[in-house]
């Protein structure tokens, strides 16, 4: 091999191996495919002595974000409260809405679905729970799951 | 001119199969290390950055009775992450210094090998001035370690780029340019402390000592900037001082 030949050999080298990791960027290596959060509402006395009293729900809004492989999205949220007896109690009369940035999605019931294609490796989503008045006579903490999986472009 | 093209000739013709293969695993060893770092620290970045943790407790209102909580935008979110990925990147130079010297240090092997059985014949064949036999090695040492800086630089911005969709930042930019400086600086210490004192590994080793130093001492990023090329210019005088006065000793 002449000299020159084996200089270009070493800069192919670099240019194929750094367009290779753009591209891997690009379709989002190094990302994970499912985003899972848990929350728990902060579910007061006072809130629900106010929203007894008025007759409105009480409201929890949150962003919730996080690194996603971009793509067809599958996106779940989920709301139930634990209680001293039955381990698991379903909300159903609550309302989920989320927003994906591409459109608001609303529910009634303790869980919600959806599906978005995202060109973006960021997820972004707002997540608005509306308990109804008169869960305050019950006691248990009230648990939010997210629950997003990618299946990529 | 002719001089040197026949110095290039007898440091770069005919690799043999293990120098091929030296500088192909070196740049694989680079890309696999950047590729790696640059997007765990990104996924940290972006995890440190969100506005809300999971676990956290979710404060409520009551319907039209409080005003709704203020809902950060997506852009201020993304800036902030892209914030955070510079200051993670900044933080973790050591892993990324070490990276870039394990894998320069693999692809000069097939030139160190010659700088022995090569270089020094070159000189008694070509007649060459001493000094444009010290050019032979630290040029192409210079090239392959540009070549890791590019590679650096083009996966670190394109992770922010692609990752958080917000556009580069100063920050972002003097945190690239003092760590890709840093590691160009770095071959011309290895190749002084080489050459001054004849021994070829003792370069490897003062340059992992001045990166952990360097990182021990937690630099803001223009400070580290400034010093990087205080370094590559300290170095080139350096290197400059023992060629005009035939100090090398090879």
């Amino acid at each position: 091999l002449k000299a020159w030949v084996f200089s270009a050999i070493v800069a192919l080298s670099f240019i194929a191996f750094t367009t290779l990791g753009v591209y891997l960027v690009h379709i989002g290596y190094g990302m994970p495919s499912e985003f899972f959060a848990l929350y728990t509402l902060d579910y007061s006395p006072l809130l629900a002595g106010i929203s007894s009293q008025v007759g409105e729900p009480i409201v929890y809004e949150w962003l919730v974000t996080g690194l996603l492989k971009p793509g067809v999205t599958n996106i779940t949220v989920s709301v139930w409260r634990y209680t001293p007896g039955d381990l698991s109690e379903q909300l159903k009369e609550s309302t989920i809405q989320v927003d994906t940035g591409k459109g608001i999605v609303e529910a009634k019931g303790s869980s919600m679905s959806t599906v978005v294609y995202r060109d973006s490796s960021f997820l972004v989503i707002r997540v608005r729970i509306e308990i109804p008045p008169g869960f305050e006579s019950r006691i248990g903490l009230i648990h939010v799951s997210v629950d997003a999986v990618s299946y990529g472009r | 001119v002719v001089a040197v093209r026949r110095v290039y000739t007898l440091a770069l013709s005919d690799p043999s199969f293990i120098e091929l293969l030296a500088i192909l695993v070196g740049v694989a060893s680079g890309f696999t290390g950047f590729l790696y770092i640059s997007t765990s620290l990104a996924y940290q970045a972006a995890v440190v950055a969100s506005p809300i943790k999971p676990f956290d407790k979710i404060p409520g209102y009551v319907l039209g009775f409080h005003q709704p909580i203020v809902v950060p935008s997506i852009s201020d979110v993304a800036a902030g992450a892209g914030a955070v990925y510079a200051k993670y990147v900044l933080r973790g130079e050591l892993s990324i210094w070490m990276i870039y010297l394990l894998s320069l240090s693999i692809s000069l092997y097939p030139l160190l090998s010659r700088f022995k059985s090569t270089m020094v014949p070159a000189m008694s064949i070509t007649g060459l001035p001493l000094s444009r036999v010290v050019w032979g090695l630290l040029v192409p040492a210079i090239a392959v370690s540009a070549g890791y800086v590019s590679m650096f630089i083009a996966l670190f911005t394109s992770v922010y780029l692609l990752y958080f969709n917000t556009p580069l930042t100063i920050e972002f930019a003097e945190c690239m340019a003092s760590l890709g400086v840093y590691m160009l600086a770095a071959p011309v210490v290895m190749y002084v402390a080489m050459v001054a004192t004849g021994r070829e590994y003792f370069g490897m080793v003062l340059v992992f000592l001045l990166s952990l130093a360097v990182d021990r001492a937690n630099i803001p990023v223009h400070h580290l900037l400034l010093l990087s090329l205080l370094l590559l210019a300290s170095s080139l005088l350096v290197l400059a001082i023992l060629v005009w006065r035939r100090w090398v000793s090879l």
